[in-house]
């Protein structure tokens, strides 16, 4: 009998040690960044070039919310934008300027974005630049990516530009514009509280 | 919202593929000192945690038998000043800021600043934890020459194919003292307790050590004990930094909050049943309560 009261009150003990430790559950603000790069091969004759690129980031965006388990995705910002000239086939010393501009969907008037100016196609060849931004097209950027818009998520960038040291021919480069997004979703763990 | 109740080992919660799961990803977000800043507040806490609980006396007979299993919880709270770090935006983000994010026992609430432009920099939410908790099997096996064992020991298959198994490994070596003091009107005793962590394979390996003395005297079936000792704690952990266009792996290596920890305690014994707890005051504090049967 001393026993079984003995081992009754180990375990009524026991328990109550453990008892006041139980899990809630958290919805924690889990930020995932995606990026997609840009291809805009320039190839004119003339000191002057326009190239347009296309960035579709519906299925990032949907891969993303698949493989973090999101409940519900809070936001998508653009966190960053560079560029890097990949290639370069025109002649030594050339330099170009012009701009980045872009806009959400087919139609519609484009926005700045990127001011290029005056940059040495050699100097700065492999080497990521971080340009400035301008808010205009950080916006329309924006537009994209609200999660009320659903659906399509492309992005239209048109560069315009012209050489402006060392004319033409041979005004021949590859840049690359690399984007990056951040998917802020929602996670619901269970987390041991006292 | 899934609720999960009472578990008898807390720490298979704590370190379940889901919730370690969560850890590892938001600190995807991160490396270098972000990383190890974002991480540290849970190493100290569990650090502080789990070095507790190895006695309830210091009584230990020069020679007879000693067995006795139990269970040991351990709290150590969270303090205010580990709730935030200060964290630096990092990748191709620009201006480089720095600001007061939360760390994983921060709260749940990511926060953003504006870069050039209106781009944003999110930095991921914490935990919300109030304390770090710990529970644990024991086994005390003694005596010989005064010397007696303890053991902490369990493993769980995590079912998870990316993590794998769970391990806790504890042993404890306490000696007696006072057998050579005679007529010593308290009981004295010294130990060293080391303890491991270890989560799939090398994802995570966590590991203890406490270096100590202690003190206690009886009163009838009362019993005040206290102890001064060293804790040390450290940590490995393996990840993939997200850099958005590829996962960098990241090898984090680092030391918990490591110092001096006092403890003051108060026990019960009846028979074979044993009920003590204790409060360490040291790097932080922290509570511990056990009870076991046995001899």
């Amino acid at each position: 009998m001393k026993r079984i009261i003995i081992t009754g009150i180990f375990l009524l003990i026991a328990w109550l040690l453990l008892i006041g430790m139980h899990c809630e559950g958290r919805r924690v603000h889990v930020p995932v960044l995606v990026t997609v790069d840009v291809p805009l091969q320039v190839n004119s004759d003339n000191i002057n070039f326009a190239e347009t690129g296309e960035a579709d980031l519906t299925e990032f965006i949907e891969e993303v919310r698949e493989q973090e388990n999101f409940e519900e995705i809070l936001g998508m910002y653009l966190e960053s934008v560079a560029y890097t000239i990949e290639e370069n086939d025109s002649k030594p010393g050339t330099e170009v300027k012009g701009t980045i501009v872009v806009r959400f969907g087919t139609s519609g008037a484009y926005s700045p974005f990127i001011e290029i100016t005056d940059i040495n196609l050699d100097a700065i060849l492999g080497v990521t630049q971080l340009p400035e931004l301008d808010s205009r097209g950080v916006l329309e950027v924006s537009k994209a990516l609200s999660p009320a818009l659903g659906g399509e998520r492309k992005i239209y960038f048109l560069s315009n530009g012209r050489a402006s040291k060392t004319p033409p021919p041979n005004l021949r480069f590859k840049m690359t514009l690399r984007i990056a997004v951040t998917v802020v979703g929602v996670v619901e763990v269970d987390v041991p509280v006292i | 919202m899934q609720r999960t109740g009472t578990g008898l080992f807390i720490v298979i919660l704590l370190f379940s593929t889901l919730l370690y799961g969560q850890i590892e990803e938001n600190l995807e977000r991160y490396s270098g000192d972000n990383g190890k800043k974002y991480i540290k507040p849970l190493v100290d806490g569990l650090g502080v945690s789990m070095n507790r609980g190895w006695y309830g006396t210091a009584k230990i007979p020069g020679v007879g038998l000693r067995i006795r299993l139990g269970v040991v919880a351990m709290v150590a709270p969270v303090l205010d000043r580990d709730k935030t770090f200060e964290a630096t935006t990092q990748g191709d983000f620009h201006p480089v800021q720095t600001v007061d994010a939360p760390t994983v026992v921060g709260s749940e609430e990511s926060v953003t600043v504006i870069g050039t432009g209106g781009t944003q920099y999110v930095f991921p939410g914490g935990l919300e934890m109030n304390a770090t908790a710990f529970a644990t099997p024991q086994l005390t096996i003694g005596c010989v020459y005064g010397t007696e064992l303890m053991l902490r020991y369990f493993m769980a298959e995590l079912g998870d194919s990316e993590i794998g198994k769970l391990s806790l490994t504890g042993i404890g070596l306490r000696h007696s003292i006072d057998q050579y003091i005679p007529l010593s009107p308290v009981h004295l005793a010294v130990g060293v307790f080391w303890q491991k962590i270890e989560l799939g394979d090398e994802l995570l390996s966590f590991s203890t050590l406490h270096i100590g003395a202690q003190v206690s005297r009886s009163f009838g079936l009362f019993e005040l004990y206290g102890g001064i000792g060293y804790d040390n704690s450290s940590v490995k952990l393996q990840y993939s930094y997200n850099t958005g266009s590829e996962d960098l792996d990241i090898d984090l290596d680092m030391d918990g909050d490591n110092g001096l920890q006092v403890t003051a305690g108060f026990g019960f014994n009846l028979f074979i049943l044993h009920i003590s707890g204790d409060c360490t005051i040291g790097t932080r504090t922290a509570y511990c309560l056990s009870t076991s049967i046995g001899l």
